[in-house]
């Protein structure tokens, strides 16, 4: 489900047009059942263009979405006083396909060096990482708060969401599932216009900035710190462009369906601490990562309180990927968070150093996210430590090489990508809705007129996709 | 935070037709950037018309005669006027820029092909070793040279264009569109060629001295799309009664670099030879000589286009001498 291709809309409109003729024909049934109509029709619409990305990944959707309610349905039934116990069961059940997908590769051949062939091999289906997630705390909330199990047809339409299922927001049951419940295809002139602008905006995101960004991203340079900066200055704007794009892409659809989704970001680079970073950046993971590991282990009001943040912070990197990389990326940010917390009372940093410390750690902390290979990583961090490497030469020979006409394009994009940051930070100061000046008809008109004269010929699909 | 508690909500809702309307009229004026105005699609275009010209006029009073085609090096190296009043071969140069792919160079050449024609693929190795996508340039040049079967219905059976690829192509693009700014605030021509460039038979020169890099390696084997496009190409001549054979483009390869190159080349011309014949170059498409070189180690200038041709029109008397 790739928002930046045109197929992708091709797909919607075919199916959206499917659905709503079967509507029309259907128009004498009973409200009752014109209502389990629509859920059908969402729920076949949501099936539809998860097929259509592929059949693997479809399959283990289904797999561990029907799975899920069924062992929660089970749960329930037959045994409800001792279901918390059956729980440990069920949850590692539930995370089954994503280990095997996701981290048997490198559990067998990097970590254990047993070079299986197979494994090497396996695709990630799209998503996985995403929706396992949702189920997850789909069980956990429904276990905890002691709620009743909802039917079938809303659970799927709440599990297979199209807008959200293959990169989020990680949806959880007393947001979503009450709206999947009251789901009828009322169209909203108001809510369309809403949606249409969030769809403007993560398309101005993905296709303007963050692909445009991509074909300027070199990672070639092992030595030069200026090159190395310079490349996790790109790698980390084109992420959130991609990453921010997608997400506002999927409010914009779930909002023009009447489905209020959760806003994953909210301008992260305008944070002046490591913990307001993570209170904008992959919002809905963070709080997943909260409410499910940090909580129960008891938080921050407990003496381990340190080991607690530094154990969902690797756990964070493990969910982005197997790698020993992004463990380092999550270690560095869980030392961050951990100084900041430590630190920021006593320091009283003003806000412009702590904003430079908090872009210092997150771009720096972007190697550990983008060079998977482990010697050349910690070469570039090396690098990017040792003073002696900002010396005269190695400046020369970074403006040498940004100083072609591809250079010039590069400090453009940046340029544009600087403006939209500051319009964010500006919407951020007054009102803390960072996307509010956004919204305003003339700007919606200028981003439209950006994507179409800037927008590359071919897109670089999702970075989140492999996640 | 959910989306609804937000004041993003518009007093009056943004309507969401202004935007789809504002989308399509950009992208009308794109399309008509793209076609009439952008300089280097007006330059393609308006060398297209030339080289057409010429090939023409060899159709009407020398036929047979022979149509070269590759990238810029074929443009910048193969001279219809000197072969013909030097050499009296007829000779059209359908040389064109890499950046459109060597399937759209190719398409483009085949129209002016006749029965006992002799056609002669001077596409650089680089183009016959990567992949061969349908390249934006490329789509920009069919369209507007009024020929967008080129990309959607292609002679070559090569991977068409689909109709949404043609439309997303006929836009500037970012590298384009700052590139441009980055010009205009510099004050320098808008594309680094000028229309004048091109003599009357459509071999390209130009006074533009660059300093430029040693060339880039590439692989000793086809690709996939490369070895397709050749066999298409023989296919299609053969059919049509033409003569077809590969001639190497020369690059400007240094000293201590020419065993490599010419091994390299060797063995691919060993993978082409079987598809179709390969015209004799003793240099295997290496010249040592920068003094033959004008602003990239693909372009000849004028004393390096004086001996290639020689040495062309000498390969191509041999091979055609012993045509049957």
């Amino acid at each position: 489900m790739n928002f930046a291709e045109f197929r992708f809309w091709g797909y919607l409109l075919a199916g959206l047009a499917v659905v709503l003729l079967a509507r029309l024909l259907a128009r004498s049934l009973p409200e009752a059942r014109r209502a389990t109509f629509d859920k059908l029709g969402l729920l076949a619409l949501g099936w539809f263009l998860l097929f259509c990305v592929s059949k693997t990944t479809f399959v283990v959707f289904l797999i561990v979405a029907v799975g899920s309610f069924a062992g929660l349905k089970w749960l329930l039934t037959h045994d409800p006083k001792r279901h918390r116990h059956y729980v440990w069961v069920l949850i590692p059940l539930q995370l089954l396909p994503l280990a095997y997908y996701k981290y048997a590769n490198f559990a067998a051949n990097q970590v254990l060096g047993l070079d299986l062939l197979s494994l090497k091999v396996l695709a990630i289906p799209v998503g996985i990482s995403f929706y396992t997630f949702q189920k997850v705390a789909f069980v956990i909330d429904t276990l905890a708060f002691r709620q009743p199990l909802p039917r079938f047809l809303d659970y799927m339409n709440f599990a297979g969401f199209f807008p959200q299922i293959v990169a989020g927001p990680i949806e959880r049951r007393s947001d979503l599932l009450p709206q999947m419940e009251a789901f009828r295809f009322r169209w909203s002139l108001h809510d369309f216009n809403v949606g249409t602008g969030w769809i403007v905006v993560g398309l101005f995101f993905k296709l303007c900035l963050a692909d445009n960004l991509a074909g300027h991203f070199d990672g070639t340079s092992h030595t030069n710190a200026y090159l190395i900066w310079m490349a996790n200055l790109i790698f980390g704007l084109r992420i959130y462009y991609d990453f921010a794009g997608y997400s506002l892409i999927a409010l914009g659809l779930g909002r023009c369906l009447g489905i209020k989704l959760t806003l994953n970001f909210r301008s992260p680079y305008a944070s002046s601490s490591s913990i307001e970073f993570w209170h904008r950046w992959h919002i809905t993971l963070s709080q997943w990562f909260r409410d499910y590991i940090y909580v129960p282990l008891g938080g921050g009001r407990v003496v381990w309180w340190a080991f607690n943040v530094a154990l969902v912070f690797v756990a964070s990197g493990i969910w982005h990927g197997a790698g020993w990389n992004f463990m380092l990326w999550g270690a560095v940010h869980g030392t961050a968070l951990i100084l900041n917390r430590l630190l920021g009372p006593r320091l009283k940093l003003p806000t412009p150093i702590g904003w430079l410390l908090t872009m210092a750690t997150s771009f720096g902390a972007w190697l550990a996210f983008y060079e998977t290979r482990t010697e050349v990583l910690f070469e570039k961090a090396k690098a990017l430590l040792t003073p002696r490497a900002y010396n005269l030469t190695a400046l020369h020979e970074a403006l040498q090489s940004w100083g072609n006409a591809g250079g010039f394009v590069m400090i453009c994009f940046l340029v544009l990508s600087s403006g939209v940051l500051l319009t964010e930070w500006l919407s951020v100061r007054k009102t803390d809705q960072p996307y509010r000046l956004f919204f305003r008809p003339a700007v919606l008109i200028a981003l439209i007129i950006l994507i179409v004269v800037l927008a590359p010929g071919k897109n670089n699909g999702f970075i989140y996709f492999a996640f | 935070m959910d989306s609804s508690t937000s004041p993003f909500e518009p007093q009056r809702p943004v309507r969401a037709a202004t935007l789809l309307l504002t989308a399509c009229a950009v992208w009308a004026a794109c399309v008509a950037y793209t076609l009439y105005l952008n300089p280097e699609v007006a330059h393609y275009v308006g060398g297209a018309r030339i080289k057409t010209a010429w090939a023409r006029m060899l159709t009407e009073r020398h036929s047979p005669k022979t149509v070269v085609f590759g990238g810029s090096s074929c443009e910048f190296s193969i001279d219809g006027e000197r072969l013909l009043n030097l050499y009296q071969l007829p000779v059209a140069n359908f040389g064109g820029h890499a950046g459109m792919g060597a399937a759209l160079i190719a398409e483009s050449a085949l129209g002016e092909l006749r029965s006992g024609d002799t056609l002669i693929v001077a596409v650089e190795p680089g183009l016959l070793t990567g992949t061969a996508d349908q390249t934006s340039l490329g789509i920009q040049f069919s369209v507007a040279t009024h020929h967008p079967e080129w990309v959607l219905r292609p002679a070559l059976g090569v991977e068409e264009a689909s109709w949404i690829q043609v439309l997303v192509a006929l836009r500037p693009g970012g590298y384009h569109t700052f590139t441009l700014l980055g010009k205009l605030i510099r004050g320098q021509p808008l594309y680094r060629y000028q229309l004048r460039d091109y003599r009357v038979s459509g071999w390209a020169q130009t006074a533009a001295r660059y300093p430029f890099n040693d060339p880039e390696p590439y692989p000793a084997s086809l690709s996939t799309n490369g070895r397709k496009l050749l066999e298409q190409l023989s296919a299609w001549c053969q059919e049509r009664g033409i003569h077809v054979a590969y001639s190497l483009p020369w690059c400007y390869t240094p000293p201590e670099d020419v065993a490599k190159f010419k091994t390299v080349n060797a063995e691919l011309l060993t993978q082409i030879a079987p598809i179709m014949a390969v015209l004799n170059d003793t240099r295997l498409g290496t010249d040592s000589d920068r003094s033959h070189f004008a602003d990239t180690n693909y372009h000849l200038n004028e004393s390096g286009t004086d001996l290639r041709c020689a040495e062309f029109a000498q390969a191509l008397k041999s091979w055609q001498s012993r045509l049957p």
